[in-house]
This record gives structure tokens, sequence and C-alpha cells, in this order.
């Protein structure tokens, strides 16, 4: 099965990503980190070690299209990222523990301590 | 880093981003959630309330927070202390929390900063001041039987060199 492509090229956030201009909207990570700076330096390195192993998918945000990759920080995480050409500059949309596995090229990243659902649920009950 | 460009919100893809400074917001920072200082202006999103942040704002933000956090580990140090002491000196305290004598009264006058590590420690004692001086007295008089002791980590501490299995004794009597 041919590996998907992120819609913004890898090289390219990551060269944003090492001129230091990445803008973030992580209030939902704060509280996994002890400092805001901790949390924006963790995602920062997370993005400037990607590779396309952990791309997911493509979604359509309002006006934008960002790159959905699945990472794994402590247990798996779920990246959203874009590129503003204003600036330009990445913008990270979400950065936050996975709620659910996600397929990535790589394989499926699993939240850290997740357990797949029993029969009954599966069964839809 | 072009900080006076328009720029529009990533989260909803309506709203601009200008800096807004206000009172009431709450963040985490280290072990408490605080109120952000009213004068710190955050990136934030005219429609969704988004805050954005690049690393100078976030090290900002960080930097003001730090000065609320200190004064709240402080502010909480000393209710601790005035609990505590209603039940038991503090030079015993500091003996069994391993303090040095006179730290406390240190802290409390301002002469030095409290840490979150130590308030965790008085937090937990003021909770049953009596009970967890005793408890504090017991584990260090179990520590030095080396009741606590696993034998993974090392010799028990108060074992001697011959229970330790070293064996010049043994050694001795072959020899003879």
């Amino acid at each position: 099965m041919k590996a998907r492509v992120p819609h913004w090229a890898l090289e390219r956030v990551k060269g944003l990503v090492a001129e230091g201009k990445v803008w973030v909207q992580i209030t939902r990570a704060l509280q996994f980190f002890e400092t805001r700076g901790s949390a924006y330096d963790t995602a920062r390195a997370t993005i400037a070690s990607l590779t396309q192993r952990a791309f997911a998918h493509s979604t359509a945000q309002t006006q934008d299209v960002c790159d959905v990759y699945g990472v794994v920080v402590d247990g798996g995480w779920y990246l959203k990222i874009c590129i503003d050409e204003t600036v330009p500059e990445v913008a990270v949309i979400s950065f936050h523990p996975l709620e659910r596995p996600l397929r990535t090229n790589g394989g499926e990243v699993k939240p850290k301590g997740w357990q797949a659902p029993g029969p009954a649920s599966r069964r839809g009950r | 880093m072009k900080n006076n460009i328009d720029r529009r919100c990533r989260e909803c893809g309506i709203g601009k981003i200008a800096p807004l400074a206000r009172a009431g917001r709450k963040a985490q920072h280290r072990t408490m959630e605080l109120e952000i200082p009213a004068t710190i202006a955050i990136p934030t999103c005219d429609n969704c309330g988004a805050e954005w942040m690049d690393r100078a704002m976030a090290r900002k933000i960080d930097h003001a927070m730090e000065g609320v956090y200190r004064q709240a580990l402080r502010n909480t140090l000393l209710a601790l202390l005035d609990q505590i002491t209603a039940h038991a000196p503090m030079r015993q305290v500091e003996r069994l929390i391993g303090l040095s004598e006179g730290y406390l009264s240190k802290v409390k006058s301002g002469r030095s900063e409290p840490s979150a590590e130590l308030l965790s420690s008085l937090g937990l004692l003021a909770r049953d001041v009596t009970g967890g001086l005793k408890d504090l007295d017991r584990l260090w008089t179990d520590a030095e039987k080396g009741a606590l002791h696993d034998k993974r980590y090392g010799p028990a501490p108060s074992k001697t060199h011959e229970e330790q299995g070293a064996t010049p004794a043994r050694k001795f009597r072959r020899a003879g």
C-alpha cells in the first residue's frame, strides 16, 4: 500500500522550524508540561524529528489544509500543523495526547495505556 | 519573528489574532493552576479565543507566572507552618524532614525561597502533625535498622563487614 503524502512538504516544515518560525496553539498540552516554554520546546523538537512514517492524513480546516501526525512523546500524541503562508511560519494547531489510536504510514500509534474495547462495545451495544 | 503581522487564526480560520490583556485568565504552571497577570498581553483570536505563542511569548508568560507561583508557594508555606507549629516545635519538624536547623525560620522570614518539594512534605505533615511526626520518626528508625532495605540496592546500612559477606575471617581459618 502506497504511503500517504502530507500536504505540506516535510522539508519545508522542518526548514521553518529550524529558523524558529513556529507559532503554537497548545492550550490542551499545557497540563502535561511544567511550563509553556517546555511545552513549546517539545512541540518544536517533535516537529523537527518528524518523518513521513508518522504522517496520518490531511484534513480541511475552515480555510486551510492541515496535516495530522501520530507521534510518540509519552505514549501516542496527536499533532496537527499547517503552514501560514502570510508570514510564512508553521502553525501548530493541535498537540495533545491521542484519545484513540491513529493510523499512520508507519502503523497504528496508540494512546498511552490504551486497551482495545471489549467484544460488547464492538457489537455496538 | 514578525510579530506585527496580521495573523488569521488557524484554529477557527475566521478570527484575527491580536494581543489581549485581561484579568481572569488561569493557566497551569508547574504544580498549580494560577491566574495569569492581567498586564500580560497574549496573542488571542478575537473569534474563538484560542491563545497563540512563539518562543518569546512562551518565555514571557513563564517569567510572569513564575513570580505568581513563587508568591503562591510562600503564602501556602506560611499557612502550613502556622498549622504545624501549633502542634510541634519547628526544630523537631526540621530534624525529621531532614532540614538544617533554622531553615524553616529563614524561609518564613523570606530569606530563603520555599520549594514545591518542601511544601509537599509540609502539606502532608499538616494533615496530621502528631501522627505524621511519629511516622517520620519510625521511618528513620526502620531505615537505620535496614527494615526497609531491599538487597538489590546493596548491603543494609547497619550490617557489619562480615555480615555483608566479606571473607577475611574465613580465609584466615583456611590458612590455619
